[in-house]
């Protein structure tokens, strides 16, 4: 019936294009991994998979991930409640909740760059208003030299820059329940808090899980506004994967084992995507 | 009904929190892109003392920062051009057409969606400055696609999904070719949705920085985000300058926001949500 076109035909270009962009990259890094290679000027040589050897005793790869995990756990804690309530308040359709979420986003989309910057600017132990008000109640306020008070600010800059997101996905997903039940719960006189739980939370247990898998992967993977905000951090509290790769390759120059190491981290985010699509898609059919 | 009145008003509380937590740094990074840089290292000021434009002027006539925005609006422009057309036939192809392990590849494509920029930084580095790709707007802009074009494939699959089949089978039958069908009937019905597309390609470039600010170094490729990391990252900095900087670079993609509004809890999703 539709066997006008070739799909192949339709989908070689495509394909093509990020088959070159991810296949050579990931087989090259394949080859770096396999060398002893400074970019220092010296030959390489060739020490088989002593690299990959090397992540297991790498102590602060395991750190990082343990970083990184605590970082994602404590984002998600925050994210996904206030998310929830503010969504359950806004959802419904009026001029005024239409702007309230339009301002909320307005941190979603921009360069996460300038997110970095942004914070920077306020969180800075000389110049940043937070530490001038937490002066005036006697807490000295230094994220460049406290790991808890940096660790919670990078936490506080995900929930700013990302809470917006999960709203609008709550926003969308509550939007779309069924009227039907609220109404006859509501002729019931079922409690608010009943309703929520029986109603609301079932109905929308869906967007719930694909929210926390994406900001999951996304929050594991943060680099630019960490990397401008505290980079490594002090005792290297935010220390995340993507940070450790770079720093590696920019300061130490060392390509095979910063080529193992991202290989392994790639293999992590690759393992929570297939999952992810799993869940997405499991619904569908 | 008494305990209904209290969560009311604690959700417009916890709504009203949230409103100024998120429009404060804004706010912030608004009124210091106005100061004085003395005031700015001087002591902490809620409103400046005078209003300056030369935070702006100096970076933008005085310095490279121009030519930094005309290779972000070079760069993020050719990168759509240059993905919309194989997402739109790809995406088509996931849609309609049923080929051997179509799904494995429509998963594939996503991976390298969620696949973290810092694990290519290596192998790109290498292998850039071997292909002469160093340091050059094409270099970029092919970089970009790894994750925009699996991006706008999910999208625009989602926008042909929802497109009656009865559309495309009718002109078939009226003997339209594939490609006579795609011009005159599907392209038409997917106005909104690839400009939609478009817009997102456009702010992912745009907000791209790790490869922007690694990959190249000279006025004639280096894109906006590339130049004020660079600028953040000296030793000596003019902390009005990097707030003017920050305000540039955030204020297209601020603009956009307006417009995508409705999509973007479908697009983030890869239509999940819609």
């Amino acid at each position: 019936m539709m066997k006008s076109v070739n799909p192949w035909l339709l989908f070689l270009p495509a394909f093509v294009i990020v088959g070159f962009n991810a296949f050579v990259p990931v087989f090259y890094a394949l080859y770096l991994s396999t060398l002893n290679f400074y970019m220092t000027g010296q030959p390489a040589t060739f020490i088989g998979y002593d690299n990959f050897k090397a992540i297991v005793f790498d102590l602060t790869v395991w750190d990082s991930l343990l970083k990184g995990a605590a970082f994602v756990a404590t984002c998600l804690a925050i994210e996904l409640p206030l998310g929830l309530a503010i969504a359950l308040v806004l959802y419904k359709e009026s001029r005024t909740n239409r702007i309230l979420r339009t301002i909320l986003s307005s941190p979603l989309l921009i360069p996460p760059l300038t997110v970095g910057t942004t914070w920077l600017l306020l969180t800075r132990a000389d110049i940043g208003p937070f530490s001038f008000l937490l002066s005036k109640f006697g807490i000295a306020f230094d994220i460049g030299s406290d790991p808890f008070q940096a660790f919670f600010t990078v936490v506080a800059m995900d929930v700013w820059h990302w809470t917006s997101f999960v709203i609008l996905v709550f926003v969308a997903a509550r939007a779309a329940l069924p009227p039907e039940p609220y109404e006859s719960a509501m002729v019931d006189g079922a409690s608010s808090w009943h309703i929520f739980r029986y109603i609301t939370l079932p109905g929308m247990r869906y967007a719930i899980l694909v929210v926390f898998l994406i900001r999951m992967i996304d929050s594991l993977k943060i680099f630019d506004e960490v990397w401008v905000l505290t980079s490594e951090g002090p005792y290297r509290v935010t220390n995340f994967m993507s940070i450790y790769i770079v720093k590696t390759t920019l300061s130490q120059l060392n390509m095979g084992y910063g080529a193992a190491i991202s290989l392994f981290f790639l293999y992590i985010i690759i393992i929570l995507t297939f999952i992810t699509l799993k869940v997405m898609t499991g619904r569908r059919t | 009904m008494e305990m209904d009145k209290v969560y009311g008003i604690v959700g417009k509380v916890v709504v009203g929190i949230f409103t100024i937590f998120t429009l404060f740094p804004l706010y912030w990074i608004l009124i210091t892109s106005f100061k004085d840089r003395l005031e700015v290292i001087g002591g902490v000021t809620f409103w400046p003392k005078q209003f300056l434009w030369f935070n702006y002027y100096r970076p933008l006539f005085e310095d490279v920062y121009a030519a930094y925005i005309r290779n972000s609006f070079i760069i993020s422009s050719v990168e759509v051009v240059l993905c919309l057309p194989p997402a739109l036939l790809a995406a088509y192809a996931f849609s309609r057409l049923k080929f051997t392990a179509d799904n494995h590849f429509l998963f594939w494509f996503l991976t390298n969606r969620m696949a973290p920029p810092a694990a290519f930084l290596i192998p790109y580095y290498a292998l850039y400055t071997y292909l002469n790709l160093f340091d050059t707007l094409q270099g970029l802009i092919i970089i970009n696609s790894i994750g925009n074009l699996p991006f706008i494939i999910w999208l625009l699959k989602g926008f042909i999904d929802g497109i009656p089949k009865d559309i495309e089978e009718a002109a078939f039958i009226d003997g339209y070719t594939f490609w006579q069908m795609l011009r005159k009937i599907l392209l038409p019905l997917l106005k909104p949705a690839l400009a939609v597309s478009g817009l997102f390609v456009f702010i992912f470039t745009w907000n791209e920085m790790l490869f922007a600010s690694l990959l190249t170094t000279s006025p004639a490729a280096m894109p906006l985000t590339g130049g004020l990391l660079h600028y953040v990252s000296q030793l000596w900095v003019n902390w009005s300058e990097i707030a003017a900087l920050t305000v540039i670079t955030m204020a297209p993609i601020l603009v956009a926001i307006f417009y995508l509004q409705k999509y973007i809890a479908r697009a983030l999703t890869f239509g999940a949500v819609k």
